[in-house]
């Protein structure tokens, strides 16, 4: 899975599984923002906003099952 | 027959030093055994770990407290935030950095001879901060781990902090969103105070961080995560005291943080800023670290530093670094 995990200034920390990628955002979709779910497609990365939304619903009902 | 008794005799030197070093393997794979199986199984504080062993074998700088002093321990995760606060008998972690230094995090902590901590703060989310959590909540015992409650859509989606919430789940932990207000009393009568998010509805994750307050006899320590200028200035107008003899930068020292109007509250003597050398941001920022020298403050970098640990018997502080080069101007001058 490639996720954006946080956007420092221009630069977004993206993580290919476990490797930690710095990506210019000029570089990346206009719409980038942190916990993006990214695809590889043949014109470079893209967003994947299903996937991006279910991995946050799967997140979240986790998160709130433990935190109290 | 003779000859044959002269051959026996000949060989029982060797033999004997045969049966020392299959004595001694043995006797080392018992005690690895044992200590693997106390790691895993037993946890006896009194065994020690093979981090305890690899740290006092390699020779770990560790500072200790005498009673009823404690110290804070700003540990070197490169670009990244942990902190360890020792308050007598109790222990808080404050985030713990990128999961490639949890290892390291492992060893610092067990080279002080804990095997538990009593509370665990996640600031917020954000890989820096919490990648190498699952790690840490599986070496060490934990009491109670403590994060902000963050809305949906800004929840991270990367698989480490899904790691943490597993291990969590695994091991029973108990977990609680953060309430702003809450006093937590630890050992040597210092106390630690929730001051943020003091709202629910921030744009940016890093404005949810926890941010709090460690007060030990006249001297303070402010811990602030990653909150940029939208939640610093929640914190000045929420009108909680925040003037610190210490405060740990928010955000490895961006230009998102450390507004005046917020140095000018918090008037710290020291500032910590934990950042990696070379990273790719910039950090620290030039601008901050100027604001702050501005301030009065002495800056103080984990880059420069490495592990920086701060001791305070309530009164006075005193200051150990890794690397061995601090020169505390305030007490020169």
């Amino acid at each position: 899975m490639i996720v954006v995990d946080r956007i420092e200034d221009d630069i977004a920390v993206v993580y290919f599984g476990d490797e930690k990628v710095t990506i210019p955002i000029s570089e990346l979709p206009e719409d980038i923002h942190e916990g993006c779910v990214l695809k590889k497609t043949p014109d470079g990365l893209a967003m994947d906003p299903e996937a991006e939304a279910q991995r946050r619903r799967e997140i979240a009902d986790k998160m709130h099952r433990i935190f109290k | 027959m003779a000859d044959e008794r002269r051959r026996r005799r000949k060989s029982q030197p060797a033999n004997t030093g045969g049966k020392v070093m299959l004595s001694v393997f043995a006797v080392m794979f018992v005690l690895s055994l044992g200590i693997y199986l106390n790691e895993k199984v037993f946890r006896f504080e009194w065994i020690p770990t093979s981090a305890e062993i690899i740290s006092a074998i390699s020779g770990g700088d560790t500072v200790t407290a005498a009673e009823g002093d404690i110290t804070v321990h700003f540990i070197d995760v490169e670009q990244g935030d942990c902190e360890l606060i020792v308050a007598g008998d109790t222990r808080v972690l404050i985030d713990c950095g990128e999961a490639e230094y949890s290892s390291r995090v492992i060893r610092y902590i067990s080279g002080l001879g804990f095997r538990r901590l009593d509370y665990v703060i996640a600031t917020h989310p954000h890989e820096d901060h919490i990648g190498g959590m699952a790690d840490i909540l599986e070496e060490f015992q934990v009491g109670k781990i403590i994060m902000p409650e963050i809305p949906e859509n800004l929840l991270p989606t990367g698989k480490n902090f899904e790691r943490m919430l597993d291990v969590i789940d695994k091991k029973g932990i108990t977990a609680e969103y953060s309430r702003t207000g809450t006093e937590i009393k630890l050992d040597a009568g210092a106390v630690l105070q929730i001051l943020a998010p003091v709202h629910s509805d921030y744009s940016s994750l890093n404005n949810f961080s926890i941010a709090c307050r460690l007060t030990h006899g006249s001297r303070s320590f402010l811990f602030t995560g990653d909150i940029e200028r939208a939640a610093e200035s929640d914190i000045v107008n929420n009108g909680e005291y925040l003037t610190s003899d210490v405060l740990k930068v928010a955000h490895h020292g961006s230009t998102s943080s450390s507004t005046p109007t917020f140095i000018d509250a918090v008037r710290p003597q020291y500032c910590v800023i934990e950042v990696g050398e070379g990273n790719p941001y910039g950090h620290p920022k030039a601008e901050v670290v100027e604001r702050l020298e501005s301030a009065g403050a002495q800056v103080l970098t984990t880059m420069e530093y490495g592990n920086i640990v701060f001791a305070c018997d309530g009164v006075k502080l005193t200051i150990h670094t890794q690397n061995g080069s601090f020169v505390d101007e305030r007490e020169a001058a």
